[in-house]
């Protein structure tokens, strides 16, 4: 055992914190996929000689639960001794790896003259695995959503495996870019891999799993000094998703023990997987259970494993969180992200101070596909973001996601890619949950074809359930997708719709739930949001029972605020 | 602009107005200092250029050329006492400035806060009107339209208009026929069009540029006239120069147009001034690294010239989160900032891990030992503690450090928490904080393809020196360099800079429909535009090299590349070129072949650059250099444990012949050099300490 104190293993640390950086700056700097460069939507994390994580990068959410995981199936499926130095193993088996196809997950052992000291887990969403329709939410089993590759060496002892590569080349359909990512992720474990060597050199052998059990501790420790502090119970709640055919409902039981510090999360009662591609993995469930956890609970600390030690989460078999093969599971964000809302809304009780209400999500998602006059083809994402929960203190921003993390698409960007024109880009009036503090409003995308047969890919939930507000909160505005055409309007929340010169879609995205009760809230920043034309007057009467009059409006600014005296004036108050 | 012989360089810092006077024909300099006066920023530099003009005995009508530096558009957008604005966009785009990214750049906050748009929503107005991505105009704006809004506006008493239409970079037409209502009815009210603030693709980008144009012009436009006024009125009959974010030099009347420009004018000049002094001492590839009070930050320097991104962001909310703040899509140095100064605090977060920062006492209470309230424990206090700073000599005397202070805020902070004694902890905020800019430096280099250890690091400010060698060893580097009177460092930087004008403008194209006559046509009106900036008439642009450039990509790929388009001073000659050295480059960089898909042209580049011709030599401060430079000895850490006596020497006594082994300090007035065990450190003969790895003496720093 080494003997480490907070300064010396911070140093540590942090040092190894930063190879992983290195490694993902190169990943980003050298990688094909939009998916990888501008979304981030990777990890890269060092494990010790037992498969433990260390440090990871700090990309996007989803891997939190899943790293851990995929290390423990592939140190299964190779036992050490039958690997050896230049080899890398791969995989995208949804169940082994990331929760569905597109993202493939490499390991390379490291080595020193002695033996395995250590392990680099790279794990990229690519461009395109094949099937059907990339993430689509439509397909029925796994098979339809592209290539599987069970654990294999991608590379043995230095050789690359041809015939794998061979084998995804002719089954994706941008086999340039995939190929390139694929060599992409194993420049950036060979930057941790040489890195990580320098530094471990100076170190006692075994030192990475001794610095790792007191990282561990460490972390365990502050987790559990943070359940320490909330109110002991049993938190139940559910919630209904619509789903693709058939709506399905999550329920969960979290009980919060202060005196023994732990948290059990159990999903028991949920609703069993489905035939559409909507089905978590058990690893990807997790993900996002304790991303919400450390959210909740500890937002400010480094991320380290072992703070997760303290809670347990739970999924039944074969259901729509812990679904088995081969259901499908491209579209797997639109249950995923609903759980975290159920987890945030059953927990608010015991952590009332940092919970908020629930978000506008999943936003609407839709892919434009075609191809161009000039004969070039074109696929064109356009995620149509919902708007924030309301907040202990503050109301939820406008248009912002939660819990996963991607930006805008840029208009501009989108029409030189595309032919299509977007004529309409801006918030929906009174769409943000009515309350103390007001949940963020969603948006509303409008596009019309500039030619004919654009396929439009739609994924859509929360179209009839809208997120709901916490504390006496209102619920937002539902979602909306739309087609207007030959004079008629028709909605589809999830299919796949082929555009015509003139038609246009319509998308609005779920605006935030409010926090806390709207007669409590200020009556100057109800008049602000008047003025702003975010709550219409005949909500800011009937909903918050404030009269904001038409001079009112036309003279203030949200930035001056109103002043004594105004003549914005609560009739009944029924706090 | 004439490189003239007389040149004056006014840096305005938060704290302190900087002036520095060259002769660039001895290449000699004067340098002054005076209180910067916030409220009326002209004020200290009339005291200022008085007080060195009389010392220097030069009237004003001698100096031909002033240069300015000023933090106060930053500062305008920071503190939130910029203009009232309107902004007027595309019908249906009314709220692309509130949404912004659509991002969190915090994963785990939930409490989030986005910074809050320049222009409420009241004050946002639409039109309609619109252009395609090819730039066709397929709804005109109408002329009554246009003056509706106008008029809208007025009812709101805006101060300053901004207009931002989609794809106006491509077609500005529908931008100008606002502004031609606006100017009628608004007259007096400035008007910044996006086609002309940013004429590229990406609209929240040039939104937000144009915005902040409109937001900071007012009070930058008056504040320039008001400077141009006082060197008029001091005697001043040359042009007046004002330094922009990347470097380059701009008009009076430019920066008042674009003040967006001029954002980080004074940082800018201090790279200027560390390429310089590298470029003197003939080192290509140097790091410059400058820590101060809260915040250190690392430029990487090649061949002279400080690496420039295409964007920059100001007034973050969370001061070292990237998106956290107004994004700025105008060329800047690519300057890394970093959450480490003497005032960051050190604390033990609940995992029992030792912090540090990015929290600073600040100058006010600031550091423990300043004695002025401040209660943390800061890495100026664990500096005193480990004997790196003298508590007699602090800012050349002038201010005394309380090394017991020092001593009780490390021992009732950290000692407990951290079970180690108080020089352990000392060494730990000292290695912590280093560990942590290492760190970031390394990754900034990374991140733009550069391997750090081939770098020299140069350091500045009042803490860089302390922690510079310590910084070395961890990023593998072996040599350092101390300039010396890196104090007025910016202004330095303002009078040696070479005049660099940068224009861009999207024009999207197929490369292999973009020939030699279409590029000769869109260079030559950047080639245009960027002299007029600096009020240059074309004829006058002999004496600059014209630099071109295009950003290509893969069709539908998102990695942009920047690539020269070879040429003489009529225009572009070869556009396969760009082809060739495109694959090249790429190929290099990802280490596979170029898909076969067309390539794109994007965005179309010029650069105007002159360098000046000036040999500098040693400061006019020329300190008295007969005693001895070993001042004694003090002891000083090695280690958490360890300490050894160390021998102090007087920088301003040293000569080219003094020969230094680590460990030793190093003090001067502003700073105090720490000199580890592995260096060795001497002079060069333009008075820069120069520290190397290893033992033997060296001769000269190549």
């Amino acid at each position: 055992m080494m003997d480490l104190d907070g300064i010396s293993l911070e140093l540590m640390r942090s040092r190894l914190q930063s190879v992983v950086d290195e490694a993902g700056a190169t990943l980003v700097r050298t990688a094909h996929a939009h998916i990888i460069r501008e979304v981030k939507d990777f990890a890269i994390a060092l494990a010790d000689a037992r498969g433990r994580p260390v440090v990871s990068t700090q990309t996007i959410p989803v891997f939190l639960g899943t790293i851990p995981a995929t290390i423990e199936r592939f140190l299964e499926h190779f036992p050490l001794a039958s690997m050896g130095a230049g080899d890398v193993m791969i995989t995208n088996d949804p169940w082994l790896g990331a929760g569905h196809l597109p993202d493939v997950n490499i390991l390379m052992p490291l080595y020193d003259g002695e033996g395995v000291v250590g392990f680099v887990i790279v794990v990229a969403h690519m461009a395109d695995i094949g099937g059907a329709v990339n993430l689509s939410p439509h397909s029925h089993e796994l098979f339809e959503e592209g290539l599987r590759i069970p654990m294999m060496k991608l590379v043995d002892a230095g050789n690359r495996n041809q015939t794998l590569i061979a084998l995804v080349a002719a089954n994706v359909r941008v086999p340039t870019e995939v190929v390139g990512d694929l060599d992409a992720m194993m420049a950036a474990a060979r930057v941790v891999s040489g890195r990580a060597a320098v530094i471990l050199q100076t170190l006692a052998p075994n030192a990475l799993n001794d610095l790792n059990d007191d990282l561990y501790r460490r972390g365990e420790a502050a987790m559990r000094l943070a359940i320490h502090q909330l109110r002991s119970g049993s938190y139940t709640d559910s919630l209904e998703i619509e789903g693709v055919d058939v709506p399905v409902t999550l329920v969960v039981r979290c009980d919060v023990d202060a005196d023994t510090s732990t948290i059990i999360i159990d999903f028991e009662g949920t609703s069993g997987q489905v035939r559409s591609a909507i089905n978590c993995t058990h690893s990807y469930t997790l993900s996002y259970a304790l991303y919400l956890l450390k959210c909740l609970l500890v937002p400010h600390l480094p991320l380290v494993q072992g703070m997760f030690l303290p809670i347990t989460v739970r999924t039944p078999e074969r259901s729509v969180l812990n679904c088995s093969y081969p259901a499908a599971v491209g579209a797997r964000n639109l249950v995923g992200q609903s759980s975290t809302a159920l987890l945030m809304r059953a927990l608010a009780g015991a952590i009332p101070d940092n919970a908020i209400a629930e978000c506008g999500a999943p936003r609407p998602f839709i892919i434009m596909t075609g191809q161009r006059l000039d004969g070039n083809p074109f696929s064109v994402p356009m995620p149509v973001m919902g708007g924030f929960g309301g907040r202990p203190m503050s109301d939820g921003p406008s248009a912002l996601p939660f819990p996963t993390n991607t930006e805008a698409m840029s208009v501009e960007v989108f029409e030189a890619s595309a032919p299509l024109l977007i004529e309409e880009k801006e918030l929906v009036c009174d769409s943000g949950g009515a309350g103390r503090y007001r949940g963020g409003l969603g948006q509303r995308i409008r596009l019309r074809a500039l030619i004919d047969g654009i396929q439009v890919s739609i994924a859509s939930q929360k179209t009839r359930i809208p997120p709901v507000g916490l504390f006496g909160g209102l619920p937002g505005a539902c979602a909306r997708v739309a087609f207007r055409r030959h004079g008629g309007e028709d909605s589809d929340d999830h299919g796949v719709q082929i555009l015509r010169q003139g038609d246009e879609v319509i998308v609005e995205s779920p605006g935030g739930g409010g926090y806390g009760k709207p007669r409590s809230r200020e009556p100057h920043l109800v008049a602000r949001d008047v003025a702003g034309g975010y709550v219409s007057e005949v909500q800011a009467r009937e909903i918050y029972g404030l009269e904001v009059g038409a001079g009112h409006k036309s003279r203030l600014s949200p930035r001056m605020g109103v002043t004594a005296g105004d003549p914005v004036a609560r009739k009944a108050s029924d706090g | 602009m004439p490189l003239s012989r007389f040149a004056l360089g006014i840096d305005i810092g938060g704290t302190f107005t900087d002036l520095v006077l060259m002769d660039r024909e001895g290449g000699a300099t004067h340098r002054d200092k005076i209180l910067t006066t916030p409220n009326d920023p002209v004020a200290a530099v009339g005291v200022g250029v008085e007080r060195l003009l009389a010392r220097t005995g030069l009237p004003m009508c001698e100096v031909e050329a002033v240069i300015h530096a000023t933090t106060l558009a930053t500062n305008t957008i920071i503190q939130g006492n910029g203009a009232r604005i309107g902004l007027i966009t595309t019908e249906g785009f009314r709220d692309v400035l509130e949404t912004g990214r659509e991002g969190r750049y915090n994963l785990y906050d939930l409490q989030i806060l986005i910074p809050p748009p320049l222009a409420d929503r009241p004050q946002r107005i639409t039109v309609r009107e619109r252009t395609t991505a090819r730039g066709d105009n397929i709804q005109p704006l109408a002329a009554g339209c246009a003056r509706e809004a106008a008029r809208q506006l007025r009812e709101l008493d805006v101060e300053a208009v901004a207009v931002c239409f989609l794809h106006s970079y491509e077609n500005a037409l529908n931008e100008e026929v606002m502004e031609d209502a606006l100017l009628e009815e608004l007259p007096g009210i400035p008007v910044s069009l996006s086609s002309r603030v940013l004429p590229v693709r990406g609209e929240f980008v040039r939104l937000s540029t144009t915005v902040i144009n409109s937001y900071v012009q007012p009070v930058v436009s008056d504040y320039l006239l008001r400077f141009a006024e006082l060197c008029l009125a001091q005697g001043f009959q040359g042009p007046a120069f004002i330094m922009m974010s990347n470097g380059g030099m701009t008009s009076v009347q430019d920066a008042s147009a674009f003040p967006v420009r001029i954002m980080e004018s004074g940082p800018a000049a201090g790279t200027i001034a560390a390429a310089r002094r590298a470029g003197d001492m003939e080192i290509h590839r140097v790091i410059s690294f400058d820590m101060g009070g809260t915040t250190a930050k690392a430029c990487v320097i090649e061949d002279q010239t400080p690496t420039v991104a295409d964007h920059l962001e100001v007034a973050r909310l969370e001061r070292f989160a990237i998106g956290s703040g107004y994004p700025l899509g105008v060329p800047s140095v690519n300057l890394l900032e970093i959450g480490a100064g003497g005032g960051s605090i050190a604390w033990v977060n609940s995992m029992g891990l030792l912090q540090v920062g990015p929290d600073s006492s600040g100058a006010d209470p600031g550091p423990a030992s300043y004695g002025a309230g401040g209660t943390r424990p800061t890495v100026t206090d664990a500096d005193l503690v480990l004997g790196f700073l003298n508590s007699d000599y602090f800012l050349g005397g002038t201010m005394k450090l309380d090394i017991a202070a020092a001593r009780n805020t490390i021992e009732n902070h950290l000692t407990g928490p951290l079970g180690r004694p108080i020089q352990a902890c000392s060494w730990g905020v000292y290695d912590v904080v280093n560990e942590n800019m290492a760190r970031a430096i390394r990754l900034h280099s990374v991140e733009q393809g550069m391997d750090p250890r081939e770098f020299t690091l140069m350091a500045f400010g009042g803490a860089g020196p302390v922690h510079a060698c310590a910084v070395a060893l961890k990023l593998g580097i072996s040599r350092v360099v101390f300039p010396l009177g890196a104090g007025t460092e910016s202004a330095f930087g303002l009078v040696v800079a070479p005049l660099v004008v940068e224009t861009v403008q999207t024009h999207a194209d197929l490369l292999e429909r973009a020939d030699v006559a279409m590029a000769t046509q869109i260079f030559e009106s950047l080639v245009e535009r960027g002299a007029a900036s600096i009020a240059l008439e074309l004829s006058g642009l002999g004496t600059m090299e014209i630099q071109r450039s295009v950003d290509v990509r893969i069709l539908g790929q998102s990695y942009i590349m920047t690539v020269p388009v070879p040429g003489g001073r009529r225009g572009p000659s070869d556009m396969n070129h760009v082809t060739q050295t495109f694959t090249r480059q790429y190929e290099k960089l990802f280490e596979r072949p170029v898909a076969d898909t067309p390539i794109e042209v994007v965005n179309w580049r010029v650069r105007l650059r002159r360098d000046p011709d000036i040999s500098v030599s040693p400061d006019d401060g020329s300190r008295a250099v007969a005693r001895s430079a070993n001042k004694g000895s003090r002891t000083i850490a090695l280690g958490p444990n360890e300490s050894i006596d160390a021998s102090v020497y007087d920088r301003y006594s040293l000569t080219p012949t003094d020969f230094i082994a680590g460990p030793a300090i190093i003090e001067e007035s502003e700073t105090t050099v720490v000199l580890p065990p592995e260096f060795h450190a001497q002079l060069d003969p333009t008075g820069n300490l120069v520290a190397v790895k290893g033992s033997s003496p060296i001769r000269t720093a190549r």
